[in-house]
């Protein structure tokens, strides 16, 4: 269940970023500034949401233990 | 929980979206995105001292005789909204900088930030003090219902009374948002990214201290059956 929602998400995730076009203005393409600084704020959020879920996890572990107490 | 978890999905579409299809502003350029962030965690910080306000009130009225760790629950969403208002500070000293040519103006809307951020860390040194003291949920309750009829003044009320370089915020005079529809989108996506992320950290924290809660439950009883 929670794979086929996992998959669905990036599927979706990977749609969007493909549908919508750069803004005109932008300095746009892999080569641009502001494709770098997008770049850097991911790889920050990758590392926040790892925490995040990993923390998670250890909770629930913790409140399973609790519960069979 | 699960409405928080969301925020895996929606933050990448929120930096993708401000870094990469929105425009850039006529006059700030580039520089301008920083809005996708300073906007929403403002917004984030508002929000968790209203829950943390909430809380206490739920916590005054309730007194632990239904629901547990009320004011625990309304210290955490404090201090979440600490943080966020100090990213709110910070990103607003950066683009203060792009934008005015120095990181602090002392304008009002600076000015008024800073106080906010005063009363709420005095909150976090006054809860800490009060560590034992029997009555800590209490005063630390009435005092974050206090703090939180400040926010309005500090947020919407103290920036007008002089003139700002701030520009017009999102709720203004005009009661409409001045963007234009691609910005406007990005900013919403990202604003609801930047709950869900606060909704989620809320969780995540309320969760631990619901089981230190219940730990402390577990060692009572056993020392009283001993």
């Amino acid at each position: 269940m929670i794979q086929s929602i996992k998959s669905k998400g990036a599927a979706a995730l990977l749609f969007i970023m493909t549908a919508l076009p750069l803004s005109a203005e932008t300095v746009s393409g892999s080569d641009g500034p502001v494709f770098k600084v997008m770049l850097v704020i991911m790889v920050v959020w990758v590392g926040i949401a790892a925490y995040l879920f990993s923390l998670d996890r250890k909770i629930r572990r913790v409140e399973k233990d609790l519960d069979e107490l | 929980m699960i409405f928080g978890r969301l925020v895996f999905i929606v933050m990448p579409i929120a930096i993708y979206l401000a870094m990469m299809w929105a425009p850039p502003a006529a006059i700030l350029g580039d520089t301008s995105r920083i809005v996708y962030f300073h906007v929403p965690v403002a917004w984030g910080g508002v929000l968790a001292f209203a829950v943390a306000a909430v809380y206490s009130i739920l916590y005054l009225k309730d007194q632990n005789t239904r629901w547990t760790c009320l004011d625990e629950k309304a210290a955490n969403s404090a201090a979440i909204g600490l943080v966020f208002i100090i990213l709110a500070t910070v990103t607003g000293s950066l683009w203060a900088k792009m934008s005015w040519g120095s990181y602090w103006n002392w304008d009002p809307r600076e000015t008024s930030i800073a106080f906010l951020l005063l009363v709420y860390i005095a909150f976090l040194s006054l809860r800490s003090v009060l560590n034992e003291h029997p009555r800590r949920g209490v005063i630390s309750s009435v005092y974050l219902i206090m703090a939180m009829v400040t926010v309005p003044f500090f947020v919407f009320v103290a920036p007008r009374i002089k003139n700002s370089l701030h520009p017009d915020t999102l709720i203004n005079a005009q009661q409409k948002m001045q963007m234009e529809p691609t910005m406007r989108i990005t900013l919403l996506v990202s604003a609801a990214a930047f709950t869900l992320l606060y909704v989620y950290i809320l969780a995540i924290r309320n969760r631990i201290t619901m089981a230190e809660h219940k730990i402390d439950e577990y060692y009572e009883t056993l020392e009283n059956q001993k």
